[in-house]
């Protein structure tokens, strides 16, 4: 898209330019009706998703050192190890680009589309079984060393366990991140890969798998990060994540571990017309929120993640600008199937419509964050407003949980972290839902723990006892379902046991035109619906509070940011 | 007195190995580990959970883990930290330093500002001026530190904008000592305030005992001057009791800066160890531990040698 009409959209979405306007000015800079009739349907669904801007200040320029005030540490700077949401989400994409990328920076997308990278095109052989990676030419590395296909091969073999088909794991294979990445390249059943030729990559599956390209850039548990095989051959795996080189528009200049990364503008970017226009970015750790919100008050820093919500009016009126939007993100819980009260489906189906999402989302979480309507995140092409969760509803809630021999309700235990990656405030979002439940008889008794210890528990999946937990993930890619409710998934923790949800997925995820896959998987959104085994909750708008100096700043529309564009105003 | 600081010296050595062996007993009993910590969500796969562990080499027995680490400990290799992917020691001793820094500079005000106000409260016992520092102190030691944090970033550097609200060093200015020292101002106040609190409380009362002995009074009427009675003579054998004090309180400090570390953004061990927890970071925090406990127990064999040489008698006590 022609980014000169940025600024013209921001106005739009802040209410400054009417559509008419915009209409105006988009045509004055030669972009067709079909586009500009596009964008006005963007904005206005942007502008009806929350009552937060979805940009900061657009204005043609550059220079400036960005500090960003991040709310947890990062783990390990190397793109197949790096699990933590903060490292992929904000430093290393920065500096590595994904073999797959998307535009996350389109300021009225709402589902982005993959788009060309350091990978030109791509080709799918009609039987859905091999795909073609055309790579972009004349890309190097940023130690000099040329980004080719046997760089990719090198990659991807570094995370795909060649030793399940019976082969020789190569040299850089790591079993971390080939653990880290098994969720991707399981289901792939990727079984050759080649490089005929500098520029062309050839990954043939052993069946069709729908979400290959979609789930390649999924998050910190799949990205294709491409990081030199040189750095790995002067000085191996702990090399990669001390001195991390890819293709991306930053230059990774210094870091102290726990503390702060530097990274700066790389003069000779392959894509010129994408080059960062920042000269400098500082990535500081902050992880107390009041310390966030002070450095951010105190002119230290320019962004800050998860400012807490109470303290968004504040900074609102003191002329900061809180952005957010629409991204893959769920939480939701998931109940234990083996738990004797939750094998009546109206159960399941009454303690959903006990729960107040929209006033959880309006008065607890202060309008950040969305009642949701389907498991798939909101950005993600499945996604469906019509897959049929019935609404707040405790009268008939009672009347469900009577019928099912419940009038007296019942007892039950939530394991609930206190905090974690995308968790929101899950303590008090747990102490709703209670409340909520106790109205129509149900009684929950609340287990909190610190993250570790939290996802130690759920990893395992409920025990005995256990009535319900709570997680919060999703993807823009279709593939996410197959997670949480494939029977045979590890991350169906709740042990549901329905096979016409594989029946669903396996049609899904083996479909080979596009809009039937979608339809399978919003089929399988449909059965949940109806069963309840996972119940969605709400959709984070993930708020984010910038300095009014910062200039070009997109609130991103999936779990990464692209820094690309942003410049600091003097 | 040489035998008896060898003697307190060589109890150093199986000091530090009960409190790593302590630690590294916690560190496994609290649930979830670092193969959570790396895996994630991935961590409900119980294949890439096992082969994890064993890259880790987790699948052997805790007294195998726990001696192949001190043995590498003893060597001077901590290992490799399991967040950071880097040798354990370039995290560390970068981020001691740090904490030493701020560490020093709370002692500066504790011990400045904590005498002077003891002597003064003492000196003018009874007063208004006594009641009102005496309540202020009393606040001041039981007040929370990070409270008391936020309440100074928002008065000098969000209100006031005197002082920088968080770091070391400005983030985009060019570095250097003096930036550092304005760094330093609001962070070793914050942590310097409990200690302050109890060594002026201390103080004020041991010079209250001493200000009416015999020798201050004789002091007196030999027409000595009224400084050179209170710091020579009375001060003088209050001494002993606020080395002891203060000795105790550098611990103190060392320990609480974890709180200031996190709220000033100080890049410090205090904070590393609180990532540590959070990443189940075993091999950092082992390393962490033992380094903050070796502080903890040189500083106070510094401190009581200090008082017997200000005061024999007290090898014999």
């Amino acid at each position: 898209m022609d980014r000169r009409i940025d600024p013209a959209l921001t106005d739009l979405l802040a209410g400054r330019l009417t559509r008419r306007g915009f209409a105006a000015r988009a045509a004055s800079l030669g972009l067709s009706l079909p586009v500009i009739a596009a964008l006005l349907r963007g904005a206005a669904a942007a502008a009806a998703e929350s009552g937060f801007p979805v940009t900061g200040p657009m204005e043609e320029g550059s220079g400036g050192t960005v500090v960003v005030g991040q709310e947890s540490n990062w783990d390990v700077l190397d793109p197949c190890l790096g699990t933590g949401a903060v490292t992929w989400r904000t430093c290393l994409y920065q500096i590595y680009e994904s073999l797959v990328a998307r535009d996350m920076d389109n300021p009225v997308g709402l589902s982005d589309p993959v788009v060309p990278g350091i990978t030109k095109s791509i080709d799918r052989s009609p039987d859905g079984k091999t795909y073609t990676f055309h790579l972009q030419p004349g890309i190097s590395f940023t130690d000099g060393t040329p980004f080719d296909a046997a760089a990719v091969v090198w990659n991807v073999e570094r995370q795909w366990d060649q030793g399940k088909l019976g082969r020789k794991n190569p040299p850089q294979f790591d079993t971390t991140a080939a653990a880290v990445r098994s969720w991707f390249w399981n289901p792939a059943q990727l079984v050759n890969l080649a490089a005929p030729d500098p520029h062309t990559v050839v990954f043939e599956l052993a069946a069709p798998f729908a979400p290959f390209v979609s789930g390649m850039p999924e998050s910190g548990l799949g990205t294709m990060g491409m990081s030199s095989p040189a750095v790995w051959k002067k000085s191996g795996t702990p090399g990669i994540a001390a001195h991390p080189v890819g293709t991306g528009p930053f230059l990774f200049e210094s870091q102290t571990p726990g503390d702060q990364i530097t990274i700066v503008k790389n003069p000779a970017y392959w894509n010129p017309a994408h080059a960062a226009k920042a000269d400098k970015i500082i990535f500081k750790a902050l992880t107390d929120p009041a310390t966030r919100v002070a450095a951010l008050r105190g002119g230290e820093v320019h962004v800050i993640f998860a400012p807490p919500v109470q303290e968004l009016a504040g900074l609102q009126r003191e002329g900061f600008i809180v952005t957010a939007r629409i991204n893959p993100h769920l939480w939701y819980l998931q109940v234990n199937a083996e738990e004797p009260y939750w094998k009546d489906r109206r159960v399941r189906q009454a303690f959903f419509m006990s729960i107040n999402r929209a006033g959880m989302a309006h008065n607890l979480l202060k309008d950040t964050a969305l009642s949701a309507v389907s498991v798939n995140g909101r950005t993600c092409p499945s996604w469906t407003d019509k897959a049929g969760y019935p609404g707040y509803n405790p009268t008939l809630a009672r009347k469900l949980l009577a019928e099912a021999g419940f009038e007296k309700g019942f007892d039950t235990v939530f394991q609930i972290p206190t905090g974690g990656s995308g968790e929101m405030e899950p303590v008090q979002m747990a102490e709703w839902i209670a409340a909520d439940a106790a109205r129509v008889g149900i009684r929950i008794k609340l287990e909190t723990m610190e993250w570790i210890s939290y996802l130690h528990a759920w990893a395992g999946g409920m025990k005995p006892g256990i009535g319900m937990n709570q997680q919060s993930w999703g993807m823009t890619s279709i593939y996410w379902p197959n997670l949480p409710l494939r029977t045979t998934s590890v991350l169906n923790v709740g042990h549901q046991p329905d096979q016409r949800f594989d029946v669903l997925l396996d049609a899904a995820d083996s479909a080979l035109d596009e809009k039937v896959a979608i339809a399978k998987y919003r089929a399988v959104d449909a059965l949940n619906a109806e069963e309840m085994w996972l119940l969605p909750i709400v959709n984070d708008l993930a708020p984010v509070a910038i300095s009014p100096k910062l200039r070009n700043f997109v609130h991103s529309s999936d779990w990464w940011w692209d820094f690309k564009k942003v410049w600091v105003k003097a | 007195m040489l035998s008896y600081a060898a003697k307190r010296a060589a109890a150093i050595v199986p000091t530090l190995i009960g409190v790593s062996l302590v630690t590294f007993a916690l560190l496994h009993i609290v649930p979830g580990g670092p193969v959570v910590a790396i895996l994630g969500m991935a961590a409900s796969d119980p294949k890439a959970v096992a082969a994890v562990t064993r890259e880790l080499g987790l699948d052997r027995s805790l007294p195998e883990q726990y001696w192949i680490w001190l043995r590498h400990a003893l060597g001077g290799n901590f290992g490799t930290s399991t967040e950071f992917h880097v040798p354990v020691s370039t995290l560390l001793f970068p981020k001691l330093a740090h904490t030493l820094v701020l560490t020093a500079g709370s002692l500066v005000y504790a011990v400045l500002l904590g005498l002077a106000l003891g002597i003064a409260t003492a000196l003018y016992h009874r007063s208004l001026f006594d009641r009102l520092a005496m309540l202020l102190t009393l606040i001041g030691a039981s007040a929370p530190v990070f409270w008391i944090g936020l309440l100074l970033v928002y008065l000098f550097a969000i209100r006031l904008q005197w002082l920088p609200a968080l770091g070391m060093t400005s983030l985009i200015g060019p570095g250097g000592v003096l930036e550092v020292l304005k760094h330093l101002i609001l962070p070793a106040f914050a942590n310097s305030i409990i200690s302050l609190a109890v060594i002026a409380r201390i103080v004020r009362s041991s010079m209250l005992e001493s200000l009416v002995q015999p020798y201050v009074l004789a002091a007196r009427a030999r027409g000595l001057p009224r400084w050179r009675q209170v710091i020579v003579h009375s001060f003088r054998n209050v001494l002993p009791d606020a080395i002891t004090i203060t000795g105790l309180q550098v611990g103190f400090l060392f320990g609480g800066a974890l709180f200031v570390e996190v709220v000033f953004g100080w890049p410090g061990l205090g904070y590393l160890i609180y990532s540590s927890i959070e990443a189940r970071d075993y091999v950092t925090m082992q390393a962490a531990v033992l380094i903050v406990s070796a502080v903890f127990v040189v500083v106070n064999l510094a401190a009581d040698l200090a008082r017997i040489a200000l005061d024999p008698r007290e090898v014999h006590a």
